[in-house]
């Protein structure tokens, strides 16, 4: 029995070891706690909006110092994502201008920026603010717009393959014409 | 040559000496079938562009207004690379063939040989550009599109299209050889369209929007895009299209005025 318990020690032991060196430690869950500032208030002008495709929209964000010091080199950066996993979004198609760097920001004071974006596919997005600080040790991030773009007009297949055969057929029937004609001169 | 070019009228019979030489090259370059063959590289390109349009489930996400946008951008760029192949190949291409010492023993001053060679060439875009009008029809039929795009793809097209036969038959006057001018000015429309696909954030900043608005390709389907996919009517975006009417009165404007000293030896070698 000894022999076994002294098994089972030698097995355990070192999974406890290492369960406990992945458990977070008080340092930790005081970095995750310290990743938002909340001195730095981030609000939109819209939370919900609906257009259609290829319309361009703005809206403005505000972002408040409620601290006593100064807020020095932070950064914002609009974020835009869908929730559906079967809409592609590349934020550079829909807004080129995606980060924005902050003046100084005295305690009590706030500042608006705006932003400028262009509709590129349909479906249901997020977009949101987020502030973060020039050390990147905080990041604050406003609430979201709920945006709705209409569903998109596309190019439908009907009808295309008589274009698509029937310019060049006319086209090469106009070049054979012509060697015709020349061959005829000679 | 140039001095005897100098003592010989303007006119030749009752029709100007540009006219006659413009038709003559255009017979050559049309009933030859040379032309027609362009064209028929032409249509096919765009065939192939709105089939996989219209099919591709990849390419179908596209909007139908930034599907206009793409097949006119599409069909103003090829049409100047036609244009701009046929004027480096206008005089070089003579000289080559050593047909260029008869062109110049006519009666026509050099100017109007010039400018019937420029006829020519820009004959290319301006039957380019009726080829396309069926597909930018077709795919905007949903969307109104059409009468836009026939107005903007019309101006921007004949602006680029006059800009690069002035860089074709410069280069063709001076080089050394018709290769080395069909390079030379493939490589040119090459940087000029180079600017026109840099993405966003290099056309920010003072430099980035100058360069897109000097640069008559990139300034031109700017214009294009504006007008199509943001719906802007045609002179919202007016001011893009100043550095394109530039280039296009300027580069033909010297190829004419230095064509009159258009010799058979390559400029470049005298």
């Amino acid at each position: 029995m000894t022999r076994l318990s002294m098994a089972v020690l030698a097995c355990v032991l070192p999974l406890a070891l290492w369960t406990s060196g992945t458990t977070p430690t008080p340092a930790d869950a005081a970095t995750v706690a310290a990743s938002s500032n909340e001195d730095v208030v981030v609000d939109l002008s819209r939370s919900t909006l609906q257009v259609g495709p290829g319309e361009k929209l703005s809206f403005t964000s505000r972002i408040g110092n409620n601290g006593s010091i100064s807020l020095r080199g932070y950064v914002a950066h609009l974020n835009i994502l869908s929730t559906d996993e079967g809409v592609y979004v590349d934020p550079e198609d829909w807004s080129p201008k995606r980060t924005q760097y902050l003046d100084e920001l005295g305690p009590g004071k706030s500042t608006t920026l705006t932003w400028n974006v262009q509709a590129v596919t349909s479906g249901p997005l997020i977009l949101f603010v987020s502030v973060t600080s020039p050390t990147s040790d905080t990041v604050t991030s406003s609430g979201p717009l709920d945006l709705t773009v209409r569903g998109q007009r596309v190019v439908s297949s009907g009808g295309v393959v008589p274009l698509v055969v029937w310019m060049p057929a006319g086209v090469l029937a106009l070049l054979g014409a012509s060697q015709l004609r020349r061959r005829r001169h000679r | 040559m140039a001095e005897q070019s100098a003592v010989v009228p303007d006119m030749v019979g009752r029709e100007p000496a540009w006219a006659i030489v413009g038709e003559q090259e255009l017979r050559d370059l049309w009933l030859s079938g040379k032309g027609i063959a362009m064209m028929l590289a032409y249509t096919a390109l765009l065939s192939i562009n709105t089939y996989v349009i219209a099919s591709n489930q990849e390419l179908n996400f596209l909007e139908q207004r930034e599907a206009v946008s793409l097949t006119l951008k599409l069909a103003v760029a090829v049409g100047g690379l036609l244009v701009v192949l046929a004027a480096a190949d206008a005089l070089s291409g003579e000289r080559e063939r050593g047909t260029l010492e008869t062109l110049l023993l006519t009666p026509a001053p050099r100017r109007s040989i010039v400018v019937g060679k420029a006829v020519a060439a820009l004959s290319l875009w301006l039957a380019a550009f009726a080829l396309s009008l069926p597909y930018i029809w077709w795919i905007g039929r949903d969307v109104g599109t059409f009468g836009a795009a026939t107005a903007g793809g019309l101006a921007v097209g004949t602006l680029l299209a006059l800009a690069l036969t002035g860089i074709g038959l410069l280069v063709s006057m001076w080089a050394q050889s018709n290769g080395l001018s069909v390079a030379i000015s493939f490589f040119v429309l090459l940087i000029l369209a180079a600017p026109s696909q840099l993405p966003a954030e290099a056309t920010r900043g003072w430099a980035g929007e100058l360069l897109q608005r000097v640069d008559p390709f990139s300034a031109g389907l700017l214009y294009l895009e504006r007008l199509i996919i943001n719906a802007h009517p045609l002179s919202q975006d007016i001011s893009l299209l100043l550095f394109p009417v530039l280039w296009a009165a300027v580069l033909p404007g010297g190829a004419v005025l230095l064509g009159a000293r258009l010799s058979l030896v390559p400029r470049s070698s005298g």
